[in-house]
């Protein structure tokens, strides 16, 4: 079965609502896909009208839904492109349901996901990544009067520790890895985008006197079933801390598989985009984090120029493409502020597990000098995630050059996978 | 030929509405390795297994596993929902009397 668009957009987030709804009131036929049950992406999840106001983005949530649903722009939710089975076509597949979807513009907006460092414990129920647990918070676990311990880099950090304890958690300490001159390095830049001072101000009057302190990283957790403790070091003394939860994530890195199966030009591990933010192949554009971990504000402006570039609408784009600079090197400071250290490279023992899926070892991953080698002889990689969560592990610790991967790039049902293209000629204008 | 999916698609935009306007959550039970829980709507199965103090899945080494990225990355939510093998639990609602076992 297949439907016609002039425009799909793969990913609801921000930057996808924005290009959807753009192009859709420009009088394109657009179709925003997303495998979560409801738009918003991961900033604006679990956000609703009435309690939106209360949060900083709220503003921006409430203005660009009201603006997608008012819009003639299909919303599929639940869908999950699993394959591109021929020019032109996307596959997407439901519960088990597949169809085939025909576009003449694509703009993928798949967003990013955290970067995980394996270190012994890291696989202990208990232990979730920083976005993780907000998102799991956010789909109604309740963190009240649990002991948490956040940790890893980035501006999640902060923020994501504010939540947190607005929940009622019990935040007991916030380890960013990153050392303190190299935050104030970035704080002196920030000083051209002053907004983002002031968000990082309120997240921190929220916390108390929780602390948060820079230089620090966890090297280890510890339970029997769960974890019931971590250990945290500055480089120079280690100590132990007794917790129910540990929140652990490095920054983030794009979701480059849809992408890279498009055969979009990857540079430095983003998308390659012109000053438009077209992309190597000449009907795809790529927006929002895939091409630089720059948040809301960078996501939501690509969107907009990639859905007047959809319409050919020119000189909308001319108008809006100068603040793209200033907003794509925020974000390259963003990525060197917080890169990931190297002792970080030594955490993993030789039986802690790289691979999740297959449970590959920190040894076993050794002996290899490649990723494909590491999937031929040890298995890692070939499991369920496909090389999402250690593909990005090993990338860090070995220099590894994670190729991708092929489809179905989600599994899928093995009928979704064999069934035949219709041809363009059967597809229904 | 587009009526199903025009169907799908609206019913999807009308869900996104009337969240919006939900203020009081509503509660029921679910079934999490034969024993009762009580959730409350739009909950995860993730989070209800996380709050059940249930793993989602035994590794092939026979690791306890729960969620680790919460958004559908990294497939250790995996569970059997009503029967059904391998559903990736955080991007699925509870629904009242769902039978969730771990794998």
């Amino acid at each position: 079965m297949s439907a016609t668009f002039d425009v799909v957009v793969v990913g609801a987030g921000p930057g996808g609502i924005a290009a959807a709804t753009v192009a859709a009131e420009a009088g394109l036929r657009v179709c925003l896909l997303d495998d979560n049950r409801t738009p918003g992406g991961q900033i604006w999840r679990g956000f609703r009208a009435e309690t939106a106001k209360k949060n900083l983005h709220g503003e921006d949530f409430l203005h660009w839904t009201d603006r997608l649903s008012r819009s003639k722009c299909e919303v599929w939710c639940g869908w999950q492109v699993t394959d591109h089975p021929s020019p032109g076509f996307v596959r997407v597949e439901r519960e088990a349901e597949f169809r085939d979807i025909v576009f003449r513009r694509l703009i993928l907006a798949t967003g990013a996901r955290e970067r995980f460092v394996p270190f012994p414990g890291w696989t202990l129920p208990g232990v979730t990544g920083l976005g993780g647990l907000q998102a799991l918070v956010k789909a109604g676990l309740k963190p009240r009067d649990k002991r948490i311990v956040v940790a890893g880099s980035g501006p999640l950090l902060l923020a994501i520790a504010a939540n947190l304890a607005d929940a009622g958690a019990n935040i007991l300490a916030i380890y960013e890895q990153a050392p303190l001159s190299k935050l104030i390095r970035f704080g002196f830049t920030l000083a051209v985008h002053p907004g983002k001072l002031i968000e990082g101000a309120g997240y921190r009057r929220k916390l108390g006197n929780v602390p948060y302190r820079t230089g620090c990283w966890v090297t280890c957790a510890e339970g029997s079933d769960r974890v019931e403790r971590v250990f945290a070091t500055n480089g120079r003394k280690q100590w132990a801390q007794e917790c129910d939860w540990l929140a652990c994530g490095f920054h983030l890195v794009p979701n480059l598989e849809l992408p890279r199966l498009f055969g979009c030009r990857i540079v430095d591990g983003y998308v390659w985009v012109d000053p438009l933010g077209q992309s190597s192949v000449q009907n795809i554009a790529c927006i929002g984090e895939l091409t630089g971990i720059g948040g809301v504000d960078k996501a939501l402006l690509e969107g907009r120029i990639a859905g007047f570039a959809a319409a050919g609408r020119e000189s909308e784009m001319r108008v809006l493409a100068p603040g793209l600079k200033r907003r794509q090197a925020f974000a390259r400071r963003l990525d060197h502020a917080f890169a990931p250290r190297d002792e970080l490279r030594t955490l993993a023992n030789p039986d802690t597990l790289v691979c999740r899926c297959e449970d590959v070892s920190y040894a076993e991953l050794r002996e290899c000098d490649s990723w494909r080698q590491a999937k031929l002889h040890a298995r890692c990689g070939m499991g369920a995630c496909q090389g999402r969560i250690c593909g990005t592990a090993t990338e860090f610790l070995f220099d590894w050059k994670y190729a991708g991967m092929r489809p179905p790039v989600f599994p899928a049902a093995v009928s979704a996978i064999a069934a035949k293209v219709d041809s363009p000629e059967s597809v229904r204008h | 030929m587009f009526g199903m999916r025009e169907t799908a698609s609206s019913r999807v935009v009308f869900r996104f509405h009337s969240q919006s306007c939900i203020n009081m959550s509503k509660s029921f039970f679910i079934n999490v390795n034969g024993r009762s829980l009580q959730v409350s709507e739009d909950t995860s199965v993730a989070a209800a297994m996380i709050m059940a103090g249930q793993p989602c899945r035994r590794s092939v080494s026979g690791e306890p596993r729960s969620p680790l990225c919460g958004m559908g990355i990294c497939l250790e939510c995996r569970a059997t929902v009503n029967g059904e093998p391998h559903l990736r639990t955080c991007q699925l609602l509870c629904v009242p009397n769902m039978e969730v076992v771990t794998e």
